[in-house]
């Protein structure tokens, strides 16, 4: 049993392995020609560079923007992020545990905003009114209320698969509302919660949409805005814009890393049976 | 009893007020120009009714970007929760490298849609992408294809990148939903003597629907909006045979004819919301009855 | 309680992220702003910032010019220009709503000519008409620039046509000529297909470059029928009444079916342009009079510089047909810095400021918009004025109002491709157009 098991696993393994193929030969195309001159990056492909040319990155690095972007890109990303899913969690928490009619039209609105189409200047409007254009506060808030229905409609899934009885036991050992959620529920949803951490974080971290038009300074705009600048800059040199471009995914990267563990954690107790 | 105490509508509060007055509020405002007649040529906004949804059905062209548009929701949705299932499943455990294995599945998703179109723009390359290169050397260079050159297969060639892209996202949901499967009941199936398909489509499959409904709903709903994979890959090309509505949408407003192009969107919206309506209603039936 | 813990790493991990890069972020801020100290000791600005925003592949191409002329300005009066560089296909729209929601910056740049009537000039540009620079415009300068009699426009641009660039190496060997006709057009690039050269490199990919084709056909068919353009641009008459269009478009089809084009030319994207023409591959590009500069930066050995040019030969073409002068930068009308704003035209206008600029532009050094720098024409860009009998003209991208080269690009992508026939993409452009007369009661 425990031998054909490891038979099956191995096999798993490697035909896995094969497959992952299909998403790295891509992402090795762009390390390659991160690496090479411009005349052999002008066509990808998985040729070796006759030489390597890692000063690409020192380039683009040289660039005075790119830290201030860098930290631009993260502020608004996390915080967008962090009010996302205190809010949506708490929102979505109380939607699927008491079902009243209000609950279940506030939820329905949520759901239609997954796929209401953004108008700018009606936005650009709501956001002058309450004077925060052209501000962090505005924009991380205008994301935070972009980002909130998917991630309601993430939690609000996973809330109803949490037993009920946690509640009162919680109740019965003198906690109320507050308590109950940030104590007991919250950290029970750690693995939707760090699902949408990734997700918003990175949503928030590749748009580069809404600072054009709701922050008018080139001082708050995120790093991809720069990687775009690159484009421009150094046209047609598409060595210095694959290295920009895996500059800018290495954050993400880090955060997803990062994340990916602590999904995983809630498994590792019942693991294989050996 | 306890329920409006514990359970207060003061938590959901936060995250509705934010959601309502920067979101909804004034993105539902914007559908009153698909009633006038804003452009970009004239200063005035005037009211002109339901003219620019005349207008809309009777361009003949508008039909091509909606069908390409329900075609690649309905089978990019499929495919990637198919895909994304299969990931789930077989990278759920056993395998030693599996947290690495999750890293790399997982990996398109977070690259931006303009870097993977860039990409794929030079896989699909007729003469010097890989793609085809790899078809010669396995000996089926008959295959080869101008993948996103030939009009007809443009939009499909859209379709695999999205599914490549996207797959990823749908195997972290139905990863997340494997951990609520209770291990007991496997092991109990075991000792019952089920197999492992009886066990994935009697306790597995059940436990997931939750996932299954998160994965497709949002498969749909983002495929019918489906914007920037085609524009960074084809941006419509060949001609207009790859255009999806949101595209449509995007280029009239670059035209400037900004009612013509909202009411274009408001119908997109109306598609959308009886869709995935229906798919809520079917889905959560289908759950309460499992459940 | 210890199911908190993963979660509170990772945000302590997020803190620490947030920590370093503020640590990292706050030193670079200081020096920035120590440096900014001295700087501003010899002035008596107040802190002043202008907004400046622009299409992408208008700025700082291929160089850093226009940041470090910013930078130049800042240094010596103390006003900051903040420079915000807009993705190409969001321009329009990203300004469209800023105007019309009261956030114009105080500088914004447009296309001159016609193309400019989109951001309604009257209502938000200033008149620059009384601006010392003005004197120093060359003609078409200020012809392109002025809108109602009024300069509205800074332009610092170089006033370019396409046409077809021919590597002059392939076409002595196979003793060709430039083509008077289009006979004689089809014979010699049968000529180069027999001998395994492309004998057009499309970049089919980007459908504006399709469009580009008809927009230069504009030229002729005006001098043809004199007053063509204004009555386009009263929607007197249509595309499809015009049948120099017709001609063109057949002949343009008959071009892609006879593989002039070469095996895939809607899979070729502009960059791999440079490949193919300096590589000799192709042997015939339609390009604007500097390109052949950029194809000799890439390619030394391909001696592009001395290649030349002659009028696309479609529909009897013999007419140098070009742009109203690229783009130009205008200001804000109600713009609270519009002092400053013209402090920072007058000091780009300086003529060393003016050579700094065209020296980091190869790509538009051809015949600059002031009298102060020395014109660099290409080899092209002589050849195809003598090889063009029939004059010059605009184009229509520059002369036809709600002329959109990516719309008419994809309209002859899909007639090559066989979906519409020539008349069905003038049709098409008609449909078009008629939305927008319509919408604005002409």
């Amino acid at each position: 049993m425990t031998r054909k098991h490891t038979m099956i696993n191995v096999t798993k393994e490697i035909c896995m392995w094969i497959l992952s193929l299909i998403i790295l030969i891509p992402v090795a195309m762009l390390l390659l020609n991160s690496v090479k001159n411009v005349t052999e990056s002008a066509s990808m492909s998985l040729k070796l560079p006759t030489s390597f040319h890692f000063d690409n990155f020192v380039t683009v690095f040289k660039d005075g923007n790119i830290l201030r972007s860098f930290w631009n890109s993260l502020l608004i990303s996390s915080l967008t992020s962090v009010i996302t899913i205190i809010t949506s969690s708490m929102a979505a928490f109380v939607m699927t545990r008491n079902r009243t009619r209000l609950n279940r039209y506030i939820y329905i609105l949520f759901l239609i905003g997954l796929i209401v189409p953004m108008n700018y200047i009606t936005t650009m409007k709501v956001l002058q009114m309450l004077h925060i254009i052209n501000t962090f506060t505005g924009i991380i808030l205008l994301y935070s209320a972009t980002f909130i229905p998917f991630t309601v409609f993430l939690f609000y899934g996973f809330v109803s698969g949490i037993p009920k009885e946690l509640d009162e036991s919680a109740v019965i050992d003198g906690s109320g509302g507050g308590g109950l959620f940030f104590r007991i529920i919250f950290p029970l949803m750690k693995p939707v919660s760090v699902t949408a951490l990734i997700i918003n974080f990175l949503n928030c971290w590749n748009d580069f949409v809404l600072p054009l038009y709701f922050l008018n300074s080139s001082g708050k705009w995120g790093m991809i805005m720069t990687m775009y600048n690159y484009f421009s800059q150094y046209i047609s040199s598409w060595n210095l814009v694959s290295a920009a471009m895996l500059i800018n995914l290495v954050p993400i990267l880090v955060v997803y890393v990062l994340g990916q563990k602590y999904i995983i954690s809630g498994m590792t107790a019942g693991a294989v049976k050996g | 009893m306890y329920t409006s105490k514990l359970y207060s509508w003061k938590f959901v509060l936060p995250a509705f007020l934010l959601f309502f007055a920067l979101f909804l509020v004034p993105n539902l405002m914007g559908f009153y120009y698909s009633l006038t007649n804003w452009n970009a040529m004239s200063d005035q906004v005037k009211f002109i009714g339901l003219d620019n949804f005349r207008d809309v059905f009777a361009d003949k062209s508008n039909f091509t970007s909606i069908y390409n548009t329900l075609m690649f929701a309905l089978v990019t949705s499929i495919f990637k929760a198919v895909i994304g299932l299969g990931l789930a499943l077989m990278l759920n455990e056993g395998i030693k490298s599996k947290n690495f294995l999750r890293t790399i599945f997982f990996m398109p998703v977070i690259i931006s849609n303009l870097i993977v179109g860039l990409i794929f723009q030079q896989i699909y390359n007729p003469d010097t992408g890989i793609l085809n290169g790899f078809l010669d050397v396995v000996g089926l260079g008959a295959f080869s294809q101008a993948w996103i050159a030939d009009p007809k297969l443009a939009i499909w060639s859209g379709m695999g990148v999205e599914i490549w892209k996207a797959a990823g996202f749908n195997m972290v949901i139905f990863l997340a939903g494997l951990q609520m499967v209770p291990k007991e009941m496997h092991e109990a199936a075991g000792i019952d003597g089920a197999n492992y398909w009886n066990k994935l489509i009697k306790i597995t499959i059940p436990f997931l629907l939750p996932s299954i409904t998160i994965n497709m709903l949002l498969n749909v709903i983002s495929g019918l909006k489906v914007f920037d994979v085609i524009f960074a890959l084809t941006n419509g090309g060949p001609g207009r045979a790859s255009e999806v509505v949101n595209l449509t949408v995007f280029n009239q407003f670059g035209l400037g004819t900004y009612g013509y192009a909202t009411a274009l969107s408001v119908i997109l919206f109306v598609f959308l919301i009886i869709i995935s309506i229906g798919m809520v209603k079917i889905f959560t039936r289908s759950e309460v009855k499992e459940g | 309680m210890h199911h908190m813990k993963p979660l509170k790493s990772l945000t302590v991990a997020l803190v620490a992220l947030f920590g370093i890069s503020g640590l990292v972020g706050c030193s670079g801020a200081k020096d920035q702003s120590t440096g900014g100290d001295i700087k501003e000791q010899g002035t008596t600005k107040k802190d002043v910032t202008i907004t400046f925003v622009g299409s992408q592949n208008w700025l700082n191409k291929g160089s850093k010019i226009d940041s470090e002329l910013n930078e130049a300005f800042t240094k010596e009066t103390g006003i900051k220009v903040d420079m915000q560089v807009i993705p190409d296909d969001q321009y329009a729209n990203v300004l469209k709503t800023k105007l019309a929601s009261g956030e114009a910056p105080d500088i914004f740049m447009v296309s001159a000519g016609v193309g400019a009537q989109k951001f309604l000039p009257e209502k938000y540009f200033a008149d620059l008409s009384n601006e010392k620079w003005v004197s120093r415009y060359v003609p078409y300068a200020k012809a392109g620039s002025t809108i109602d009699g009024k300069v509205m426009g800074f332009m610092t641009w170089s006033v370019d046509g396409w046409g077809m660039l021919y590597n002059t190496k392939i076409f002595d060997k196979y003793h060709l000529t430039v083509p008077k006709t289009f006979d004689e057009f089809t014979q010699s690039m049968d000529t180069l297909k027999a001998n395994n050269i492309t004998p057009i490199y499309e970049v089919g990919k980007e459908a504006w470059h399709w469009g580009i084709w008809l927009s230069q056909m504009g030229a002729v068919a005006e001098k043809n029928n004199p007053g063509l353009y204004d009555k386009l641009n009263s929607n007197q008459i249509k595309f499809t009444d015009v049948k120099e269009f017709e001609t063109s478009l057949t002949q343009f089809k008959e071009m892609y079916d006879k593989g002039y084009f070469g095996k895939n030319p809607i899979s070729n994207t502009w960059d791999s342009g440079y490949e193919a023409m300096g590589k000799e591959q192709a042997a015939t590009f339609l390009g604007y009079t500097s390109y052949q500069n950029e194809i000799a930066g890439k390619f030394p050995d391909s001696n592009a510089n001395d290649w030349k040019m002659y009028p696309i030969p479609l529909a009897d073409n013999n007419v140098f047909s070009h742009s109203a002068g690229g783009n130009m930068r205008v200001a804000y009308k109600d713009s609270k810095n519009l002092d400053s704003v013209k402090a920072f035209f007058d000091f780009l206008a300086r003529p060393e400021n003016l050579k700094k600029y065209y020296e980091a532009r190869p790509d538009i050094q051809t015949a600059p918009s002031f009298t102060d720098v020395e014109a660099k024409p290409t080899e092209s860009g002589k050849s195809l004025v003598e090889n063009a009998p029939g004059g010059d003209g605009m184009d229509m991208e520059y002369g036809v109002l709600y002329w959109d080269n990516t719309v008419v690009g994809k309209y002859i992508q899909d007639m090559m491709l066989g979906g519409l026939s020539p008349k069905q993409v003038l049709e098409s452009i008609d449909r078009d157009r008629a939305k927008l007369f319509s919408a604005t009661g002409k």
